[in-house]
């Protein structure tokens, strides 16, 4: 049993300083390799689905991850920390283990989890691509998140089912149809009901943003942008380099101005690099509390005449 | 045109105080590097109580359950 606890303490700091070392000195050209590794890594329980025995027995394990990743899911392997919260609440057990992870993973990447990890963060990017950005909703909806999540557990608590699961999020995508196309049946009309959830959110995001869910809807969001602005990880600003372009402004996935450092910037930047990669001056980075000051400036920038 | 309701509520009495006196909280870098250290600890002895009282990382009746049956499949 020890050895077990030291074992998973050195996976999950091996994981996090990993994650801090590549967004410090890789930058943001690694954030979509990363995406895509640990969707993959999420899902490695597709090995028990592929004929052979060539391949070690993947199980299925109550181990949690930091990111939104459903459990129904065949290929899953690991589990979603709210679906385990409304397990515990239903259990009348206290939720230690989701605690410890979560607050780890807040404190060390905050937000940048949303960003850099979370294999619906993958999804969302690539809705992003092609959504229309018409319309703005008001910014009063950023609060839903919060609600979801006290909703969350106090509806598993009262009805004793895992309720959010069910009934409100996302997770038709990576959870039902990965089940439904294995040798699961799935009765239509829960087949449908889902697939009408994960539409209607779909509808939402192409009509206003791709990452509308993180913005407003996501629980597990919630509970990292709450140690979010004291996170290891940060974005910088030089004001002396910045040519007011609002190039910046425009491109954020999550409705913010990276210019400002106010309390909405603060806990709901999801330290993805859109707005430094689009920023000509370069005056925007992103970086570690350690590395220094916010002399951020760096060669081949475009030097502001006025 | 009427007003919002966060402007409503920012010209309140007891809205006005409670802004204010956060306010006042100077969050000093050093500060900031406690409450890091603090969260981190409580995390190291979250997982240290998690595995050592009930085995978390792999619970069989979690392992073993059809999230997706009962979610109602």
């Amino acid at each position: 049993m020890a050895s077990d606890i030291g074992i998973i303490m050195v996976l999950y700091t091996l994981i996090i300083t990993g994650v801090i070392v590549v967004i410090r000195f890789g930058g943001v050209a690694f954030r979509l390799p990363m995406q895509i590794a640990t969707f993959a890594f999420h899902r490695l329980g597709i090995f028990r689905k592929l004929p052979g025995a060539w391949h070690a027995p993947i199980p299925r394990t109550s181990g949690i991850t930091c990111t939104l990743n459903c459990q129904a899911c065949e290929l899953a392997w690991l589990g979603c920390p709210i679906g385990m919260l409304q397990r515990y609440v239903i259990d009348t057990r206290l939720p230690i283990y989701v605690y410890g992870v979560l607050v780890a993973a807040g404190v060390a990447l905050g937000r940048a989890v949303c960003g850099w990890l979370c294999p619906f963060g993958l999804i969302m990017d690539m809705l992003n691509k092609v959504s229309l950005h018409k319309f703005n909703p008001p910014e009063w909806m950023r609060a839903i998140k919060y609600f979801y999540l006290i909703g969350a557990v106090v509806l598993a608590a009262l009805t004793g089912m895992i309720f959010y699961c069910r009934y409100l999020c996302f997770g038709a995508l990576l959870g039902v149809i990965p089940y439904w196309l294995t040798w699961h049946t799935v009765s239509a009309t829960w087949l449908f009901f889902h697939l009408g959830v994960f539409a209607a959110y779909v509808a939402f995001g192409y009509l206003t943003n791709g990452r509308a869910w993180c913005r407003y809807f996501c629980p597990l969001g919630a509970i990292l942008s709450l140690l979010n602005p004291i996170s290891l990880i940060r974005r910088k600003f030089d004001w002396k380099w910045c040519t007011k372009c609002s190039r910046c402004k425009a491109v954020c996935p999550m409705g913010l101005d990276p210019t400002k450092d106010d309390i909405k910037s603060k806990i709901d930047c999801i330290k993805c690099g859109r707005c430094v990669t689009e920023c000509k001056s370069k005056s925007l980075s992103i970086g570690t509390v350690f590395s220094g000051s916010k002399e951020t400036h760096k060669k081949g920038a475009e030097i502001p005449t006025d | 045109m009427t007003e919002s309701l966060t402007s409503r509520l920012m010209k309140k009495p007891f809205v006005i105080d409670i802004v204010s006196r956060i306010d006042r909280i100077e969050l000093t870098q050093e500060m900031m590097n406690r409450i890091r250290i603090v969260l981190l600890l409580s995390a190291i002895l979250a997982f240290f109580i998690a595995f050592q009282m009930g085995d978390d990382w792999y619970v069989r009746e979690y392992a073993d359950y059809d999230w997706a049956r009962h979610i109602g499949y």
